[in-house]
């Protein structure tokens, strides 16, 4: 019994672990491409929001901070255009109100208070089933999408107002985008934590960026890379015995280091050959 | 000659600040408008207004392309200042030459053998073919403005916008950007925003001046004394022995 329950956890993590690897893989290359790491910082910590709010109402916390989170988002995203208050300054408030409405909706739920932690760093040996039906369906989606709409994503993504000149749909695309971005956040949280969430969403595309310049390519890389880091991440950790997110982003920072090494050989190497 | 553009009194801007006003005149078919002014007097403004990417506040803009205003697609092409692009971006010149030919309709589709034909080509006519593969970073300012350049011909319009094409670029390039409009200019008409008019001025047939308010000049010479009724402090480029620049400014208001 305690064998199988094992087993359960074991192959939760592991789809976790391919599930993240793949939306992150995808939605962050949009991120990057876009310089949207601040923004997508700022709907990270606005769903902590959402989980106290989760929490109070006793609703499944992940699904209240989906709901915050995608309605911050579309937020950020229509009135980006306005120029009345820096959007920098709108996002690090929202990013702290989300904080602060998460701990308050918390401290006044009555009774048990969840552990906080797990949704701080994440604990992907404990994830749900609901949390993997969550991930799979967001992953099935992200790969749908960008090969569906590679172009448009693409384009948009380059330049809006000649895609706007071309009749191309922006601001369907910019809205279903961060809507994305902002699930990719909320489920991924459940892996690595709000505090490290970010990184899943970064460091494989800065990888792939070492060797590629092509979007479609960073794609596939990211996933491919993500895949390799949330792997070997969850076996370290299981292994050692040591918090499960923490040890993920670890494992990608170093391979980001072993990369950047290797690319630096590969331009030395070249440049002593010549 | 057939109209293809005309603004009808518009004013058009941001937030609360008015960024042009009055704009009321028509661009017709050959036609080559410089449009000139003082940094932030209006002139992206103005060009976006026309190109249907910002609404006009008063007045209107009305299209007289074929699909009378309704399908403008590919009828209109734009170069935008290229100083807004993120050089980093993940993209291949080949890439963003595509995308100028991209539509609602083809965006699930893939892309014809006519319109890789097409994209080969403008990028022979342009002489960038051996860059194709580079990513859009790696170009030099020259190498960029063509690529933006092959991007928005690469549709054949019938309008042409241009952003300060001649920023971020050497003399030489200049002077050939200017042949190649020169030539492009027998099947487009091309609307041109720059900062200087010097070099320029033998090719372009009318002058807009824009510092928030909006004056067409209909002919390709303007003399201080024009400008400055228009009010629009420009920097006026005269050619003598010695080469210099004659920087005249009004106050305004």
């Amino acid at each position: 019994m305690n064998n199988l329950l094992e087993f359960g956890y074991l192959t939760n993590s592991l789809l976790a672990a391919v599930f993240a690897a793949i939306s992150c893989g995808l939605i962050g290359t949009y991120i990057v491409s876009r310089r949207m790491v601040f923004v997508s910082g700022g709907l990270t910590h606005a769903s902590f929001g959402g989980i106290g709010i989760g929490h109070f109402f006793g609703i499944n916390p992940i699904i209240g901070a989906a709901v915050f989170s995608v309605i911050a988002a579309l937020g950020i995203e229509k009135f980006s255009n306005r120029r009345l208050v820096r959007q920098d300054s709108v996002i690090a408030m929202l990013w702290s109100l989300g904080m602060a409405l998460g701990i308050i909706f918390i401290y006044i739920t009555p009774g048990y208070s969840p552990n906080l932690m797990s949704y701080l760093f994440g604990s992907i040996l404990t994830v749900s089933s609901l949390d993997i039906w969550f991930l799979g369906i967001l992953s099935l989606v992200s790969i749908i999408v960008f090969s569906v709409m590679y172009k448009v994503i693409l384009y948009v993504s380059f330049d809006e107002d000649f895609a706007r000149t071309r009749n191309l749909p922006v601001q369907t695309v910019k809205y279903l985008m961060i809507s994305l971005v902002a699930l990719a956040i909320v489920f991924n949280i459940r892996v690595v934590g709000i505090i490290l969430v970010l990184s899943l969403l970064t460091v494989p595309q800065s990888i792939a960026n070492l060797f590629t310049n092509k979007y479609q390519n960073i794609l596939i890389f990211s996933v491919l890379t993500g895949l390799v880091g949330t792997l070997s991440g969850l076996a370290a950790a299981w292994l050692l015995n040591i918090p499960s997110g923490a040890t993920i982003v670890f494992v990608l920072i170093l391979m980001f280091f072993l990369a950047s090494g290797v690319k630096w050989l590969q331009n030395h190497g070249k440049k002593a050959l010549i | 000659m057939q109209k293809l553009v005309e603004l009808k009194n518009v004013t058009a801007g941001y937030e609360n600040e008015i960024a042009i006003e009055n704009a009321d005149f028509s661009v017709y078919e050959h036609d080559f408008i410089g449009i000139i002014g003082p940094n932030g007097g209006g002139k992206t403004t103005l060009l976006k207004v026309m190109l249907g990417l910002q609404r006009p506040w008063k007045g209107s803009v009305e299209y007289y392309l074929d699909g009378g205003g309704q399908n403008l697609i590919g009828q209109m092409g734009y170069l935008p200042q290229i100083n807004k692009f993120d050089d980093k971006f993940p993209v291949s010149v080949y890439e963003v030459v595509r995308s100028g030919l991209a539509t609602p309709k083809k965006l699930f589709s893939r892309f014809s053998k006519e319109d890789n034909t097409r994209i080969l080509e403008t990028l022979q006519d342009l002489g960038i073919s051996h860059l194709k593969e580079k990513s859009i970073g790696e170009l030099s300012g020259g190498q960029k403005q063509r690529v933006f350049l092959a991007r928005a011909i690469v549709s054949e319009p019938k309008l042409l916008f241009l952003d300060e094409p001649n920023t971020y670029v050497d003399n030489k390039f200049e002077a050939e950007l200017y042949e190649m409009l020169h030539y492009l200019n027998q099947r487009m008409a091309i609307v041109l925003v720059s900062h200087d008019l010097g070099t320029i001025s033998a090719y372009i047939k009318s002058i807009v001046c824009v510092n928030k308010s909006v004056h067409y000049h209909d002919s390709n010479t303007i003399s201080e004394e024009q400008l400055s009724v228009y009010n629009c402090p420009i920097q006026l480029i005269t050619h003598g022995t010695i080469p210099h620049t004659v920087l005249k400014s009004h106050s305004h208001e």
